[in-house]
């Protein structure tokens, strides 16, 4: 553990690095299509960190969608407007200093939260992998929620079990198509309702657009 | 395990800096002999955008390029690329569902494959409108 | 999961089956009457689902692995979104003509956003809510932009980019929350809350008990605000008011916002509902309330295009609504910690009528007219007496004068307001009523004191004619007997989990 531990460091120092020099690229350039090149640079780096995190199918979304689709429409949509293709621009002095000050403002609250916070660990984590592990083999059992008693809440019969073996983090991707069809069904349906507004409001405004 | 996970991706890691490397390392190989005046510099003529000297026009495998790089693009284009990520992202969710089709279909029966027939017919809704709405001809 | 889930979502999932069909029947047939006419006529399903499974109040209301809750709290707003996507396309009617060949996804967006709103009314699930609100958001988007005009163009634009934000900002908080409590459903994350809370698990000298969870609450509340049209997320609405296509502008103050706040009591009841939690929320709320109401009155005052006066409008509404959800505090004896939630669902409902007969009224003349000003409505009173009689109704409801629903509305918020100890909040809330009387009396003024421009007299559409007389009709109604109305938010607040179980 520890001496891959200090490459997984080294690699997360050189992506995060990567993630937050290219997001500052994507402001600071004066050329649109450059700061479309450097959306897609910090999004492969965001993608890079996600595969440390063990998360490998977020980390493909990322890739295939993010870098794949989402980039190139964003590079045709500056193509199809002339002034901006290889234009400049500049944002005023007013702007940068109150965006940067905004941003490290931000950026400072999210840092000292994430240190005094007693995040929710681990364990939590596998034991609700566990759970859905239980419920699927019917082994759940439910119980009231403790100041709630009008609420169940299920528990996981093992919580030892779940600490000895990081369940999350094995089969992500497969434990991923579980979870779609069990706890988070309905979002998952919901999305192809969300697709469908999406694909029509942008066809209907695409051909609104076209001169005829 | 956890060395083999990594080991898989540090694969895909060689892979990245042997294609960052070589690219850049001709870059630089060129800049560098420029230094050391083997390769002859040319300079850019103030209008080198709108007319450039040949050495300094886009390399289209030896063929003149038409026209400039900066061409407006027709906004077809954004329709196609648009039901891409759509179907795209489509695909995406699809894919956990299809990787793990064997256990779901085993542990939840026929439902595992009625989920995901909904999701794609609700989906098949909007390819049918971009059909007939002729989203999808060049015409 | 089983049958028993899917009849106790019926509604929503008549919904999102009824946009199919309208796309489909749209598509097949290619007439955007025939679309019309059906939607309208399909929205009696899940109306009629909606009241019998509040007839039937089933004992087990989570479905779908605790995603949703249908509880009668949900089917009080289900009922409200279908009778809103009712008007809005009778409204639509005459109004769609301007989208040439695109009334029937008209119709297909405006019943896929309500499906959105439906399902945002009984999420019950941190995931679920956040795909519910892109449901809700991305055809409004579109919506806006549905005129071929610049500024409607603007509108859907600015509306896209600012909900894309707010979108962000929620995401970002729904993280922190769920990695402060470890998981996304609202009832677990309130279980575990209680056993930090009980273990020592809280700081009892920060915010909310923990940074994290601080962190994750405010920016939770900053996305929600956007939705809720608030302080300081408020700068979108008198752009998008103005420039949007009027139906779709009527159907994002009423529907719209009555989903946000519906979203918002089921979060800040069902997952934060603690005691010890209510306090800091309801301080934050307070100073929302008072920002959002003061602000849009003050900005609403010079304004000369009567739909951009409504979007500054809405937002000082959204400030009062703001007074109720603060309406918790100092005092969490079971019937405060009801009057509360109870008073922003009775305004939203009213706020719904009255606001209706508004937009709709304005709908009728400028059909005509083509004139959003408020001087193209001078006279209005002798060139469209009925219609300038539903407007000026929704008008002084809006102002909160009796004998309309918005006078009930203002009381019953202010006096939640004032048994939780924040009379100083109400207060404010009535100074702003006075200040508002400005602005809503110049239109009416404009209507009954003026002299006309021309004097072609202005009919009202019999279907126009109807929907818009309902909800004046609903405004005075409530306004003078208040109590049916009233019993049914206290029946649906009583049912949302946190607030009368504890």
């Amino acid at each position: 553990m520890t001496e891959s531990s200090a490459l997984v460091d080294v690699i997360f120092w050189v992506g995060a690095i990567a993630a937050i020099g290219a997001s500052v690229m994507v402001v600071a350039a004066r050329d649109v299509l450059k700061s479309a090149v450097f959306l897609a640079a910090s999004f492969l780096a965001v993608g890079g960190i996600y595969v440390l995190l063990r998360a490998e199918f977020l980390a493909a979304v990322q890739v295939l969608i993010y870098v794949g689709a989402v980039s190139i429409l964003i590079i045709f949509t500056i193509m199809m407007v002339r002034q901006i293709a290889g234009g400049n621009r500049s944002a005023g002095p007013f702007y940068v200093v109150t965006g940067a000050i905004a941003a490290t403002l931000v950026s400072l609250a999210v840092i000292y939260a994430a240190y005094n916070t007693d995040w929710s660990d681990l364990d939590a984590a596998a034991a609700s992998d566990q759970r859905v592990e239980a419920a699927l083999t019917g082994s759940y059992a439910s119980q009231p929620a403790p100041g709630n008693p009008k609420v169940d809440i299920i528990v996981a019969p093992a919580t030892a079990a779940a600490n000895s073996h990081p369940g999350v983090f094995e089969r992500s991707t497969g434990n991923l198509g579980q979870l779609f069809i069990r706890d988070y069904v309905l979002a998952f349906e919901i999305i192809s309702l969300v697709l469908l507004a999406a694909l029509i409001g942008a066809l209907v405004l695409a051909r609104e657009r076209r001169p005829t | 395990m956890l060395e083999d996970y990594f080991r898989q991706y540090a694969l895909i890691g060689i892979f990245a800096a042997v294609a960052v490397l070589v690219p850049t390392g001709m870059l630089l190989a060129s800049y560098l002999a420029s230094l050391a005046r083997i390769r002859p510099t040319r300079p850019r003529p103030p209008n080198w955008r709108e007319s450039p000297p040949p050495y300094l026009r886009t390399y289209e495998s030896g063929l003149q390029p038409i026209g400039g790089p900066w061409r407006r693009i027709n906004i077809r284009y954004y329709a196609f690329g648009l039901l891409f990520v759509i179907f795209d992202i489509e695909t995406i969710f699809l894919y956990p569902w299809a990787v793990e089709y064997g256990v779901l279909s085993a542990r939840f029966g026929i439902f595992a494959f009625i989920e995901a027939l909904i999701f794609i017919g609700i989906l098949a809704i909007g390819w049918a409108y971009a059909w007939r709405k002729r989203a999808m001809e060049w015409t | 999961m089983g049958a028993h889930d899917l009849w106790l979502l019926s509604p929503q999932l008549a919904m999102a089956a009824l946009a199919c069909t309208a796309l489909v029947v749209d598509l097949a047939t290619g007439r955007s009457k025939l679309v019309l006419w059906l939607s309208l006529i399909g929205l009696v399903i899940p109306a009629a689902l909606s009241i019998a499974l509040w007839a039937a109040n089933p004992a087990d209301t989570l479905v779908f692995f605790g995603a949703a809750s249908v509880d009668r709290f949900s089917l009080f707003f289900t009922l409200l979104f279908t009778g809103v996507a009712a008007a809005v396309i009778v409204s639509a009617e005459k109004y769609a003509s301007r989208f040439q060949e695109q009334r029937g996804e008209f119709v297909g967006l405006i019943l896929a956003s309500t499906t959105g709103m439906m399902l945002l009314a009984s999420a019950n699930e941190l995931i679920t809510i956040y795909v519910s609100l892109e449901l809700t958001a991305l055809p409004v988007a579109a919506l806006l932009a549905f005129l071929r005009e610049d500024r409607s163009a603007e509108a859907g634009m600015k509306f896209l980019i600012l909900s894309g934000v707010s979108s962000a900002l929620l995401l970002y908080g729904l993280v922190f929350i769920f990695g402060f409590t470890g998981t996304t459903r609202l009832d677990e994350i309130f279980a575990r809350i209680g056993d930090l809370q009980a273990s020592g698990g809280f700081d009892s000298t920060v915010p909310f008990g923990s940074y994290g969870l601080l962190l994750g609450i405010a920016l939770a509340i900053s996305g929600f605000a956007f939705k809720l049209a608030a302080a300081p997320f408020q700068m979108w609405v008198p752009d998008a008011y103005e420039g949007g296509p009027t139906p779709v502008v009527a159907f994002l103050s009423v529907a719209s916002k009555a989903a946000g706040f519906a979203v918002v009591l089921r979060i800040l009841y069902s997952a934060f509902g603690s005691p010890e939690l209510a306090v800091e929320w309801s301080a934050l709320f307070a100073v929302l309330a008072v920002v959002t109401m003061t602000l849009g009155n003050l900005m609403a005052l010079p304004q000369k295009n009567v739909k951009r006066l409504l979007g500054y409008s809405t937002i000082s509404q959204a400030g009062f609504m703001l007074i109720g959800l603060a309406a918790v505090s100092a005092n969490t004896s079971a019937g405060s910690l009801v009057a509360g939630p109870q008073s922003v669902v009775f305004y939203l409902a009213g706020y719904a009528f009255t606001n209706l007969a508004v937009f709709l009224g304005v709908i009728a003349i400028t059909n005509r007219t083509n004139d959003n000003t408020i001087a193209g409505f001078a006279g209005m009173g002798r060139r469209a007496p009925v219609t300038a009689l539903l407007l000026a109704i929704g008008l002084i409801s809006l102002l909160g004068l009796p004998p309309t629903v918005g006078f009930m509305s203002k009381i019953f918020v202010f006096n939640a307001a004032v048994n939780s100890g924040l009379a100083w909040l109400a207060l404010a809330g009535v100074l702003n009523s006075v200040i508002s009387a400005y602005y809503y009396l110049r239109v009416i003024r404009a209507m009954y004191m003026e002299a006309p421009t021309s004097d072609e007299r202005i009919t009202l559409d019999p279907s126009l004619g109807v929907a818009t007389g309902i909800a004046a009709f609903g405004a005075v109604l409530f306004g003078v007997a208040p109590w049916f109305l009233l019993r049914a938010a206290e029946i649906a607040v009583r049912s949302l989990s946190g607030v009368a179980g504890s």
